[in-house]
């Protein structure tokens, strides 16, 4: 939920309870003033009337609509009652609530009952115009406040959506520092400053780490050449035992393997730090020809058949040697995980190039391109084959995707 | 032959040169700049080995020396960078061969009698061991003068293994020569055994000596 709209829910339903309470509250205390008023009036009234009546005979007593009544009363009460009652106005045609004040006195000697009756109809009126009138300017007031907060909150939050945007398009290995839209509130120039920091110290803390792995695959080549060279001298050294020769071969194996990783390593790095800048243009074609001649030999050993459709041409401007491994890659792992006699397939359609090769079960999807996540038992690969497509995608801003359907792995590479 | 490493890691100069001198080569060693740009401009080598980052200088330095003095030794390249700007460079600037660090011995010894080879004109392209003759030109062999029909990987093997005659090869070695950067595509290196079988087979079949010997599981052995 947005942070204004989640503010603005508050303010709407406080300010509804607010208008429930005050609504009732207010209608009843200026209801009440009003008969209160209009009780005052009538008993002002009645005191005249009774004054008067000192003067006056009482019959001759008539007032303006007959909303003054003096008559002699047959039971005279003691106390003045004062009430409501619907009256019926014959001119106007209709009943209309009237406050009645009930009271007896007495002219010389008789008793006589004085009734004052008064139309309620006009505070009716006024008190619901006042409502009205008070439920409009409430009403204003709040779509008012509605619409600034959220006119405020659309100017006020744009330096902080400019830094989210920012942020998203946040790439560690990316050199540049930030520069964020300036703004006079205070929170968010202390985040637009702890982010420029924060990115800053991440962008060293990367360097550094990228560095180390540079150097320590660097520094690997030498020592891992001079063993291997020692090895190569250990064997041919006389006599040697079949436990020895053993032995050797393992270590031969182990310092193979690792004189792969560190080479792709090493390579891994210089794809993340854009070494292979010259870019031409290249036929996809013409380099899975390349590849399936190359490796021929492998493919044949398995027997494996091929099911090529390349008839559409894919056009890329990008570096011939990146284009080799990345293709290189994802061939040689469907040659390698094929077993003997199986079909694969490799595929052009659009901008898109597929490669699949049958395959019992799915590969894990989250874990397929990390480093050194091997998805085979396979001990001679090291697990970094993926990755390298990966990053070479990544850099081309290719995507490459990996689907298991009808038991066949399926790579694709959709090319922009 | 005279060889010359320029190589600054002494335990890695000293490996090569004690492989190399088995096979009759007269090495000498330069461990920095100066004492090759020195020992270049005062001698003729057959093939120079030419690490690229020394600690004084830039190899491909010597290479232009080298050029400019219109001397023709053949230059390897041994290269820990492994980049293929060094590489495409050191060929432009007229090295003969391109080896990244680490490389085995025999690859190394193999591409070092490739590079005399292209540069003695005279006979220098037929290799003989025994009954066995083979023409690098021609890229053929004859056994007791009979041609043996190879392919191109046997006889790629068969090459190899004569050059590093007498030396237990690796499984890896072999591999990586013969498949080159494709090595990774196999699931292991069993492959080599059906060309050996092969190569084996055709030379036993045109009377030839069977010297290929398997050395335990560590290798091959080509020895008389």
């Amino acid at each position: 939920m947005k942070l204004i709209n989640y503010i603005s829910r508050r303010y709407i339903v406080y300010a509804i309870l607010i208008l429930l309470i005050a609504i009732p509250v207010f209608y009843f205390s200026l209801q009440y003033l009003m008969l209160k008023s209009l009780d005052e009036s009538m008993n002002h009234q009645k005191v005249w009337i009774e004054k008067q009546l000192r003067t006056t005979i009482p019959d001759n007593f008539i007032s303006f609509e007959n909303s003054i009544i003096v008559r002699p009363s047959s039971n005279p009460k003691i106390f003045d009652s004062i009430y409501n009652k619907p009256v019926f106005i014959p001119d106007d045609n209709e009943t209309v609530m009237h406050r009645i004040l009930l009271s007896n006195t007495f002219v010389n000697g008789k008793p006589y009952e004085i009734r004052i009756q008064k139309s309620m109809i006009e505070d009716e009126d006024l008190l619901n115009s006042i409502l009205i009138l008070q439920f409009i300017l409430v009403a204003a007031l709040l779509i008012g406040l509605m619409i600034i907060n959220f006119q405020l909150s659309k100017k006020l939050w744009k330096p902080f959506n400019d830094i989210v945007n920012k942020l998203n398009l946040y790439r560690v290995d990316n050199d540049d520092s930030y520069r964020f839209m300036p703004t006079h509130i205070e929170e968010f120039n202390n985040l637009g400053n702890s982010i420029k920091d924060l990115t800053k110290r991440n962008q060293r803390l990367y360097k550094t780490q990228k560095e180390f792995t540079e150097n320590a695959s660097h520094e690997l080549q030498t020592p891992i050449a001079v063993m291997q060279s020692k090895l190569e001298l250990l064997m041919q050294t006389n006599p040697i035992s079949k436990d020895q020769a053993e032995l050797i071969e393992e270590i031969a194996i182990a310092g193979n393997k690792m004189q792969r990783l560190n080479r792709t390593l090493l390579l891994l790095t210089k794809i993340e730090n854009n070494q292979f800048p010259a870019t031409e243009k290249i036929g996809i074609q013409t380099i899975i020809q390349k590849l399936l001649d190359q490796y021929e030999e492998p493919a044949q050993q398995k027997e494996l058949q091929w099911n090529l459709s390349l008839d559409h041409e894919i056009e890329i401007t990008a570096n011939p040697i990146l284009i080799d491994i990345l293709i290189g890659n994802i061939l040689s792992n469907a040659i390698r995980h094929s077993e003997n006699g199986q079909t694969l397939s490799v595929k052009t359609e659009q901008r898109n190039l597929i490669i699949s090769n049958p395959a019992k079960k799915e590969l894990n999807h989250e874990e397929l391109f990390q480093r050194f996540k091997k998805q085979s038992e396979n001990t001679h690969s090291i697990g970094l084959g993926l990755e390298m497509s990966k990053k070479i995608c990544d850099l081309y801003q290719y995507e490459i995707q990996y689907h298991f359907t009808n038991q066949q792995h399926m790579f694709s590479i959709h090319f922009h | 032959m005279k060889i010359l490493v320029i190589e600054d890691e002494a335990a890695l100069s000293k490996s090569i040169i004690t492989y190399l001198k088995q096979e009759n080569y007269l090495c000498e060693v330069a461990t920095n700049f100066n004492t090759a740009i020195e020992k270049v401009d005062s001698y003729d080598y057959d093939c120079i080995l030419l690490d690229i980052s020394l600690p004084d200088g830039n190899g491909l330095n010597i290479l232009k020396a080298l050029k400019e003095n219109n001397k023709t030794d053949g230059v390897i390249i041994i290269s820990a960078k492994d980049s293929i700007d060094d590489k495409i460079t050191g060929l432009q600037l007229g090295a003969d061969d391109y080896i990244p660090k680490p490389f085995h011995l025999s690859e190394l010894s193999a591409r070092i009698a490739a590079v005399i080879r292209r540069r003695r004109f005279n006979g220098g392209n037929v290799l003989v061991f025994h009954e066995i003759t083979i023409d690098t030109l021609a890229k053929t062999v004859t056994v007791h003068n009979q041609f043996v029909d190879l392919t191109r990987k046997e006889y790629d093997l068969l090459l190899y293994f004569t050059i590093n005659k007498n030396r237990v090869l690796s499984k890896t070695a072999i591999a990586e020569h013969l498949s080159g950067e494709n090595a990774e595509v196999y699931d292991n290196y069993d492959f080599i055994y059906a060309h050996i079988k092969n190569l084996k087979k055709k030379l036993s079949a045109a009377q030839c000596n069977d010297y290929l010997k398997s050395q335990y599981g560590m290798g091959y052995k080509f020895e008389y």
